[in-house]
């Protein structure tokens, strides 16, 4: 079993294998030596793993940056100076630090992970320990002692240092000093996006930020900024950051405060004013309004806590965010909404009706269902930038749509009956159960 | 508000297939007084107890989906007073289409299926009845079932079966049909596949296991709750086991069975109603489960501490499984690890949370 065409033909096999064991195949496939085969095979099965999402290996490289990675932007989309991180940082971070850390450390921490269950997060919490507090250490030296701007040769690689580069290594380096603690917290919160924090969650999160402001208020504000990027209101942990004592003046305070809303702010106009190039999203309804949705719950929250710190500029960055997610969702839902649910549908308005053999497959009920989802989702961020008008005239058209919508005439009772259902099902998710109700009743003459 | 843990099943009530988030698997029963239907609703946002509410009210305070309104429309229609009633009702409103596209789909391929699952008893139980006048089946299939000539032999058997029970042979049709309806949801001992309520009594052994394996890596608060939930299924499973084993006895001995069949078929039935009973709520907690199964620890947490008030504890007339210092030890530690939910008195309903919902009529078992 050697040829590439083996490999291939055996990953055709596993795919007749249920979820879990396919999984097992992978795991046998991921610690073959040669990444040739391994991707031959990944090839093959990427479909079920997109949607298995099975946990990715860890290694030693993956376990270092585990705690900087809600940071990490994509390198077509990073911004300095914003408080994110490149992608392209990990390169000569990773350069750096695997040339000043013991060779053996890194080796025990590959052989530990190897051995690890990656649903364990206890277990790769306790191995990352030492490895985020050494390289945080030789980042922190390397910094100190080499911070020219150029090109450094490391061991046998080199590097390029500039002023960004230098300061996302400084970033980095902070936030491996409190790893413990963002890798803790982490442990018990709910994954990202957070939607709110349980009695116990917040006990953690207020506890944290106390110890850490006992050692220094430039720790927390690290802390908070990660922990930042995970949470789906980001206003709710910069409540809690103001609300909590911390053992500094009130004027430190309410600065520190000040400066983490405005970050976050910052970042979110920044991804606001993103949004249109992002194909991917913007061609998919669905995205497009869960992506808008999620990008007003920031925003509202952030506003709502910043409260009374909220200057000129701040008040602008906010009506810029609301602006572009208005536009946004206006050109890649709204306006598309009809064609989007219609084309769905077996016999589009206007045409009398259609056979009783024209039934939407499920793909195109589901499809339907989508469009008419992103565009109720729509409805709910539309007083928030302001296009309320837009939203709803475009949902009280496609009502109208739909309740002209007849079931087949040839058709006998139960294909009538469940057509019927499948449009006063879409105009629930369009209208409301009321309004489906009022129809349903009216063509039934009864529930 | 209500107690942890009910006296009987009538006061424990049924889980209803609800799609509307705030009413997800509520447990529907007969109000003391006036026998209407009311609703045990375990409190949202972390807070103490139970809502118990009658369906006007529930139509007053939160915004149902049309789903939920056909469906407790139909619940009353039937007269739906057992978790057998109740799932045919609910896979028949589901069937329509009205919780999505997919969740019609599924209960129409479990109706479907089960319709097969019931032909296939039938045969099975045919087949019993042939041995006991010694006939070989390969002397009815040979022709292939479907024939006539089959067709004509197999009567011709059952005759000489009726004959020998001393039951007019429309009758014995009549019994026999009656019987793999009933015991369908159980199985044969000899059916290649079990019933749906045997598959299901099966996955509650496979639920405490891992909720036992999980607990031992979590938090030991959580890890409490864990525990208690497993403790639960073993019981339920312990006596699933003994039920099903009841049944299998009883349909042992057909001769008996139809010698005596009033008698015989009403303690079937009996055992059947105990086992739904037993087993009502678990499939919907057993989809959670598997859910949480390919993620990671924190859902693991939440799927925990989010299944504790749904959970079907065994009413005392079955067996006291819980005293009441420990009955309150668990509900602080669960208020603990709740987090805060939406307000869902605020009217709006999330159809992304209800389409959640939806998808979890695909673990109908």
């Amino acid at each position: 079993m050697s040829t590439l065409e083996e490999w291939r033909r055996i990953a055709l096999a596993s795919l007749g294998l249920p979820d879990k064991r396919l999984l097992d195949v992978l795991k046998l496939v991921e610690q073959a030596p040669d990444r040739g085969r391994v991707r031959v095979v990944l090839d093959q099965i990427r479909p079920r793993l997109v949607r298995l999402r099975p946990p990715r290996p860890m290694t030693a490289q993956r376990l270092l940056f585990r705690p900087v990675e809600d940071l990490f932007d994509p390198a077509d989309r990073y911004r300095a100076k914003i408080g994110r991180l490149s992608r392209t940082i990990v390169q000569p971070c990773w350069i750096i630090v695997h040339n000043r850390i013991e060779q053996t450390l890194l080796q025990s921490i590959d052989d530990r992970l190897r051995a690890t269950d990656p649903f364990n997060h206890r277990d790769i919490f306790a191995t990352g320990l030492p490895l985020w507090q050494d390289a945080a250490q030789h980042l922190t030296s390397f910094l100190a002692a080499d911070t020219s701007i150029g090109r450094h040769r490391i061991g046998a690689e080199n590097v390029t240092i500039t002023e960004d580069v230098r300061q996302q290594l400084l970033d980095i380096a902070d936030i491996l000093a409190i790893a413990p603690e963002i890798e803790t917290v982490k442990l018990h919160l709910s994954e990202r996006p957070i939607l709110g924090f349980s009695p116990i969650e917040l006990e953690l999160v207020s506890t944290t930020i106390a110890r850490l402001a006992a050692d220094s208020i430039r720790k927390v504000k690290t802390f908070v900024l990660v922990l930042l990027a995970r949470m789906a209101r980001p206003g709710d942990l910069l409540q809690v950051l103001t609300d909590l004592p911390l053992p500094c003046s009130s004027a430190d305070h309410a600065d520190l405060c000040k400066a983490v809303g405005a970050n976050a702010l910052t970042a979110l106009t920044h991804q606001a004013q993103e949004l249109r190039q992002h194909q991917s999203i913007a061609t998919d309804p669905v995205a497009a309004s869960q992506t808008a949705e999620q990008l007003v719950a920031r925003l509202t929250s952030l506003e709502r806590s910043m409260g009374g710190q909220r200057d000129h500029a701040g008040a602008q960055q906010a009506q810029v965010v609301r602006r572009e997610i208005a536009t946004f969702v206006l050109d890649n839902v709204v306006v598309k909404a009809n064609q989007e649910l219609f084309q769905n549908l077996s016999s589009p308005p206007g045409s009398g009706g259609g056979s009783a053999a024209a039934v939407p497959t499920l793909e195109q009920m589901e499809n339907a269902e989508k469009a008419a989802l992103s565009l109720r989702r729509c409805a709910r961020v539309a007083d928030a930038v302001g296009i309320r008008k837009d939203v709803e005239r475009k949902l009280a058209t496609i009502c109208t749509e739909l309740e002209r919508h007849s079931p087949p005439p040839d058709a006998d009772e139960p294909t009538q009956t469940e057509s019927l259902m499948r449009l006063v099902r879409l105009i629930e998710l369009i209208a409301g159960p009321d309004e489906a109700q009022r129809i349903l009743t009216a063509r039934l003459g009864r529930l | 508000m209500a107690g942890l843990v009910a006296n009987t099943w009538a006061e424990r009530g049924i889980a209803v297939f609800f799609t509307t988030p705030a009413l997800s698997q509520a447990r529907m029963r007969r109000d003391d007084g006036s026998q209407r239907y009311e609703f045990v609703l375990p409190s949202l946002s972390g807070g103490k107890g139970y809502y118990i509410m009658p369906w006007k009210s529930i139509l007053e305070t939160i915004t149902t989906t049309l789903h939920d309104r056909v469906l407790f429309d139909r619940i009353q229609k039937h007269n739906v007073d057992d978790p057998i009633k109740m799932r045919y009702v609910t896979l028949d409103v589901a069937a329509q289409g009205l919780a999505g596209p997919r969740a019609a789909h599924k209960a129409k391929e479990i109706l479907d299926g089960e319709k097969q699952y019931q032909i296939m008893t039938t045969f099975l139980l045919i087949l019993q009845l042939l041995k006991l006048i010694n006939v070989s089946p390969s002397n009815l299939i040979a022709h292939g079932l479907d024939s006539i000539a089959a067709q004509k032999e197999l009567k011709a058997t059952l005759r000489q079966v009726a004959k020998r029970f001393n039951v007019p042979q429309d009758e014995l049709y009549v019994r026999i049909e009656a019987l793999s309806t009933l015991i369908a949801p159980i199985g044969l001992p000899q059916a290649t596949e079990p019933g749906r309520l045997r598959a299901l009594s099966d996955e509650l052994l496979q639920f405490s296991q891992n909720l036992r394996k999980w607990s031992s890596e979590l938090p030991d608060e959580i890890a409490y709750l864990g525990e208690f939930e497993a403790n639960i299924a073993d019981l339920t499973n312990q006596m699933t086991v003994k039920v099903v084993a009841n049944v299998f006895s009883e349909t042992e001995s057909l001769t008996e069975l139809l010698n005596t069949w009033e008698k015989h078929f009403s303690a079937i039935r009996e055992q059947v109603k105990q086992l739904a009973w037993l087993l009502d709520g678990w499939d919907y907690l057993i989809g959670e489960f598997r859910d949480a199964a390919t993620k990671g620890g924190r859902e693991r947490e939440a799927m925990i501490a989010n299944s504790f008030p749904l959970l079907p504890i065994l009413p005392k007339s079955q067996l006291e499984t819980i005293n009441e210092s420990q009955a309150t030890t668990l509900k602080t530690v669960h208020r603990r690890w709740v987090r805060a939910n939406e307000d869902w008195r605020t009217g709006v309903l999330d159809y992304e949370q209800v389409q959640r919902n939806e998808t979890r009529k695909a673990d109908f078992k």
